[in-house]
Order: C-alpha cells, then sequence, then structure tokens
C-alpha cells in the first residue's frame, strides 16, 4: 500500500512541480525539465508496476500516466517555444489529474477492502484481519 | 532404396550447406544501397522502381519463411530443399545475366523467396539433427550467416561499386548459390514431410504474402511520395493490418501453421522483441548513415568504414559461442541492445560522421546486432521443446524480416522530410533508432521483471530430446497476475497465522 501511495504521490508532485516550471523557466530550460518530469514519472511508475497489490484499475492508470510520461519525454525534445510552453501545459495537468484520481482511487479501494475484510468471518476462510487489528482498522475506515 | 549423399554424415559439410545457402541473399540486401547509382544508369530504370525490386525481393524473403513451414509438412524435406537451391541458382543467375529489367526482377525476388525457404529447411536439422557439442558451432554459424553477412554488405557493396560494375557480385553469389545446390546433393539424406495430417493453412500463408507484399510497396513507394499519400501509407497500414491478422489468427487457430499461442510466455515474447528492434535499429541506422557519406564519400572508401561492422559482428558470434550454455546467454542479448544504442549514439555525435566516429560507430553497432539477434532467436526457440523449432524460426524470421526491411525505408524518408536538410532529418531519425534500441532493450528486461524470471543456463540435453524446452518459460506477466486490491492491506494488518504442531 504504501508504495501505490508513494508512486501516486511522485506522480502528482511531478504534474505540480511541471506546472510551475511552465510559468517559471523559459522554453530552453522548460524542455529539458519536461524530460526529467518524463523519465522521473517513468521510471517511478515502472518500478511501482512491477509490484503486486495494485489492482487492474490503478494498473490501467499506471499505462496512462505513463503513456503521457512517455509523450513528454518525445514532446520536450521535438517542440519549442510556445508549442512546447501549452504542451508542458496540458501534460502537467494531465499528470496532476491522474495523480489525484490515482490518490482518491487507492482510498476508496483501501476503504472498501477493509469493509471486506471486516466483513469475513473469522474461521479461516480467506484472508481476515487479526482481532487486535479489528479495532484499529475500524478507526482506520473512520479515517478514511 | 534410400538414397544417401556421400557427405550425409559431414557436420562440416551440413555447415557449410547453411553457409552458402544464407550468405549470398542477406550479404547482397546490405550491399545493394552503394550499387543503387550503377544497377540504374546500367539497366536504364529509375531509382523507384528499383526500391519497388529491392522491397519485393524483401517481402518474398519474409513470405518464404511461412510459405517453407507449410511446404515442410507435407512434401520430403530434404528434396524440397534441393529444389530451392536449385530456383535459388536461376534466379541468381538470371539476375547477373539480366538482359533487361525485368530478369532482374525476376531473379532478384526469385533470390528472396529462396533464401528463407533454404533458411527454415535447412536450419533446423542442423541444430536438432548433431549432439549437443557441435551446438556451438552451430549458433557461432548461425550468426555469422545471418548478421555477419548482412555486417559485411555495406563494405562489399563499396568495393563493387568502386570497380564501377555490379555483376561480378551477381555472378559471385549464383557461384555461391551452385555451391550450396552441390552441398545440398553431397549432404542428401531423404527426409519425410513433418507431419501430413497437418491442414493446408491455406489463409495463413495468404495473410503473411499479401501483408508482406502491401506493406513493402508502400514503403518502396516512400521514395517518391509523402508519407500519407494514398500509394503509401495505404499499403502500409493495410499491409501491417494484415500481419497483425496473420498472428491473432496463428494464436487462435485450433491446429496453426506458426506456434504463436506456445509462444506467448516470458522468454519467447522478451527474445522476438529483442530480435524485432535490433534488427530494426540496426539497419536503418547504417542506411541512414551510408546515405549521409555516399554524396562526401567515395563508395569504396564508404564501404570501408563500416568494416568493423563486420568485425564487431564476427567477435560477438564468438562470444556467444564461449557463453551459449550459461545463463549469461540473457545478459548477452541485452547487452547487445546497449552496444546498439552506444553506436548509434557515437555516429549522433556529428553529422555527417566523421571517419573516426564511423569506424567505432559501425563496430559498436556489429558488436549489437551480433550480441543481440542470435541470442534473441535462440532464447525464444530454446523455450520450446526443439521439435517445434523451425516454426518458431519461421515467426521471429518473419517478424525481423518485417521489421528490418520496412522501418528502414520509412526513416530513410523520414530524414529526406523531416527537416530542412538531411543531415538535420537524419538526426531525427537516428535518435528514433536510438529510442528504439534503448526503448527495446528496457521493455525486454522489463518483462523479464514482470515475468518475475530468475536467468537460467539452457538445459540443451533434455532441449534435445525434443519433448520439452531448455528451461521454463513464466506466463507473460507471472508476477503481477490476479493480484486483489485485498492485497492493499498489506502494512495496516497481517492475515492470521496458522499455528502448526
Amino acid at each position: 500500500m504504501i508504495v501505490r501511495s508513494l508512486s501516486n504521490l511522485w506522480l502528482t508532485l511531478a504534474g505540480g512541480l511541471l506546472l510551475a516550471a511552465c510559468f517559471a523557466f523559459a522554453p530552453g530550460t522548460l524542455g529539458w525539465l519536461a524530460l526529467a518530469a518524463g523519465c522521473a514519472v517513468l521510471v517511478g511508475l515502472l518500478g511501482a508496476f512491477a509490484l503486486r497489490g495494485r489492482g487492474w484499475p490503478q494498473r490501467a492508470l499506471d499505462l496512462l500516466a505513463m503513456a503521457l510520461a512517455g509523450w513528454t519525454v518525445v514532446a520536450s525534445r521535438t517542440f519549442a517555444g510556445s508549442t512546447l510552453r501549452w504542451l508542458s501545459v496540458g501534460e502537467s495537468f494531465a499528470l496532476l489529474g491522474l495523480g489525484v484520481l490515482s490518490t482518491l482511487l487507492g482510498q476508496l479501494q483501501l476503504r472498501a477492502a477493509i469493509e471486506r475484510a471486516l466483513r469475513r468471518p473469522a474461521d479461516g476462510r480467506g484472508p481476515a484481519l487479526p482481532p487486535s487489528s479489528r479495532r484499529s482498522s475500524h478507526r482506520l475506515v473512520g479515517r478514511v | 532404396m534410400r538414397i544417401r549423399g556421400p557427405l550425409a554424415d559431414s557436420y562440416g559439410a551440413a555447415a557449410a550447406m547453411v553457409v552458402a545457402a544464407l550468405v549470398p541473399y542477406l550479404g547482397l540486401s546490405a550491399a545493394i544501397q552503394p550499387l543503387t547509382p550503377l544497377l540504374v544508369k546500367q539497366l536504364h530504370t529509375s531509382q523507384q522502381t528499383l526500391n519497388l525490386t529491392t522491397g519485393m525481393a524483401n517481402a518474398a524473403y519474409a513470405v518464404g519463411t511461412v510459405l517453407a513451414v507449410q511446404l515442410a509438412q507435407h512434401l520430403p524435406q530434404r528434396r524440397m530443399l534441393v529444389l530451392y537451391a536449385s530456383l535459388f541458382v536461376i534466379g541468381s543467375v538470371l539476375a547477373a545475366w539480366a538482359p533487361d529489367l525485368g530478369a532482374f526482377i525476376a531473379g532478384h525476388v526469385l533470390q528472396g523467396l529462396c533464401t528463407s525457404l533454404m533458411l527454415i529447411a535447412a536450419v533446423p536439422p542442423l541444430v536438432i539433427g548433431w549432439p549437443v557439442q557441435k551446438l556451438r558451432y552451430t549458433v557461432v554459424i548461425m550468426n555469422m550467416c545471418i548478421f555477419g553477412a548482412v555486417a559485411a554488405g555495406p563494405t562489399v557493396g563499396g568495393v563493387q561499386a568502386a570497380a564501377h560494375g555490379w555483376r561480378p557480385l551477381f555472378w559471385i553469389i549464383a557461384a555461391i548459390g551452385g555451391v550450396a545446390l552441390l552441398l545440398s546433393l553431397l549432404t542428401y539424406e531423404d527426409a519425410p514431410p513433418v507431419d501430413r495430417s497437418a491442414p493446408w493453412d491455406i489463409l495463413a500463408v495468404g495473410l503473411a504474402a499479401s501483408g508482406c507484399v502491401a506493406a513493402f510497396y508502400g514503403a518502396s513507394e516512400l521514395a517518391t511520395h509523402a508519407f500519407l499519400d494514398a500509394a503509401t501509407f495505404g499499403p502500409l497500414l493495410g499491409g501491417l493490418g494484415l500481419i497483425v491478422l496473420l498472428v491473432i489468427h496463428q494464436y487462435t487457430g485450433r491446429r496453426p501453421l506458426l506456434t504463436v499461442r506456445r509462444l506467448a510466455s516470458t522468454l519467447p515474447v522478451a527474445g522476438i522483441l529483442l530480435a524485432i528492434c535490433s534488427a530494426a535499429t540496426s539497419v536503418s541506422a547504417i542506411e541512414l548513415v551510408g546515405a549521409l557519406l555516399q554524396h562526401k564519400q567515395q563508395p569504396l572508401h564508404t564501404g570501408l568504414l563500416f568494416l568493423p561492422e563486420f568485425g564487431g559482428a564476427a567477435l560477438s558470434a564468438a562470444l556467444f559461442g564461449l557463453v551459449y550454455r550459461t545463463r549469461l546467454v540473457h545478459l548477452l542479448a541485452v547487452s547487445g541492445m546497449v552496444f546498439l544504442a552506444g553506436g548509434i549514439a557515437v555516429v549522433l555525435g556529428v553529422l555527417p560522421p566523421t571517419d573516426v566516429l564511423t569506424l567505432v560507430g559501425s563496430g559498436l553497432i556489429g558488436i549489437g546486432v551480433g550480441s543481440s539477434v542470435a541470442p534473441a532467436l535462440f532464447i525464444a526457440g530454446w523455450s520450446l521443446a526443439s521439435r517445434e523449432v523451425q516454426r518458431v524460426f519461421a515467426l521471429v524470421e518473419l517478424l525481423r524480416a518485417v521489421a528490418a526491411f520496412m522501418i528502414a525505408p520509412i526513416l530513410m524518408h523520414l530524414a529526406q522530410t523531416v527537416a530542412a536538410s538531411p543531415q538535420a532529418g537524419s538526426r531525427v531519425a537516428l535518435w528514433i533508432c536510438f529510442g528504439l534500441a534503448t526503448g527495446g532493450g528496457a521493455l525486454a528486461v522489463y518483462l523479464y521483471v514482470l515475468g518475475r524470471v530468475r536467468p537460467r543456463a539452457p538445459d540443451l540435453e533434455g532441449w534435445l530430446e525434443g519433448e520439452r524446452g531448455a528451461w521454463p518459460s513464466p506466463p507473460l506477466l507471472d508476477g503481477i497476475r490476479g493480484d486483489t486490491t485485498d492485497e492493499l492491506l498489506r502494512g495496516y494488518a497481517r492475515p492470521r497465522a496458522t499455528r502448526t504442531g
């Protein structure tokens, strides 16, 4: 779970920083920053994608984000000037949006998974939560 | 009465036959670029017609891989090999003699078709028909035949172009074809069809033929048409679609001609991906650099600058022979992509590249292509039982040929049109090659990670028995299959431990 949250945070941060860079730097510098942001997102998500426990909705969002990051890398070395700036603005909004969406999805799935675990009979069938953690899980659901 | 040639028990003769069968056309396909101005002038034709001729010859090469598998199912294999070698000699004589353009086209297309027919008919018996000790020489020979010949092509073409003639090279090819025919007779040992009960898969052969012809036609037309012109884009896209349809048809078929379904596991897919990316990248990069140097240097000088590519291919073939029984074979295939990307990065330094950069770059590309394609081909082949090796080689060679011979014209067209000057356009095209090499290599490694593959040394004795692969190949994405969101709870609460004892 921690890796999933971190990868979504990584995506959101990269999108946010790139958005700030779009209005703070000249297109020449912005191109290199977009390249770095695209590579960082790609590498981060490739690492996270290889781990278990993400579920197919998160994986679909990961693939979308990786495709977008790949495009960001290509566009950063292909376009220049105001085209690059406005493309980067669009890419950063999309990365930011995907990051936020992935985080929300993660929280909703976590909540659903906890509720499923709490409903399950504690007869050894299926992965039930131990009694000690049930109390903390109730608190956890309340927090989520 | 069974007929046996006097050299039927000689491994050396069988290996020499394979070399003589494969080297001529594969070398020629890479040697023809510097000879193009001479061919255009002496055959009284246009650049476009010549492009179309080489495109159709390459399409015939790609189709021949599938056709050979189909014919091997129903017809005696060694007799067919003798027939293919005879047809190759006829085609080569026709192309070398070429009283007019029509004869040249027919001869050259026949050369392409017969080379892949011979590859699929002659190579599998050399791989699986001899003791495992001979496999070391076989992998080296395969590497040198396919990639060494392609690597030597630009040098041979440059030397021939410097002599202001093209026919001597074609006559030499006809002579080597004659040697292949002679050796196929001397090593003759009757072999029955693979499986007479197998269905005639006309649809598969038809899809391969129509797909390759359409795609290569579209690629050839790029010399004189825009990319989005109906004469180029339509056939290119349609041809590619037909080849994809062929793969899907073979994947879903009940008794398919090609073993696509059994190849859909981690190691073969990674191997095929490496072979495709490496072939597409290396052929395109060498053609792009060759085209840039053509206007700057004499053909002989340009040809000699590509000589290190052959040296690199020979070096990597020797290395493959050393590590083929170890787990390093996986590393060799991936490291080839690194060398390939490195070679492209070197020639990208200055465009057109200087002599030193071309020598270093072509050497690295030679090491890269030799280290990646043949090991990748064997990684795919060793993942299935040895009796499937003919079908595996056919599929890999079909896809490799489509990638190598179709992407190069597209990138050449891009280099001419995408920027203000050919140098700037070539830079963009070479960056794409660099991306293909690095991306293909990285994706192959990633497939290993997603499949949780621990590279192993191949069990070749077990593989040669014919019932199982040389190593277990996990299903694609085995490491992340079936994960559920319940695993999200990991880190918050642990499943209840079951007490035993």
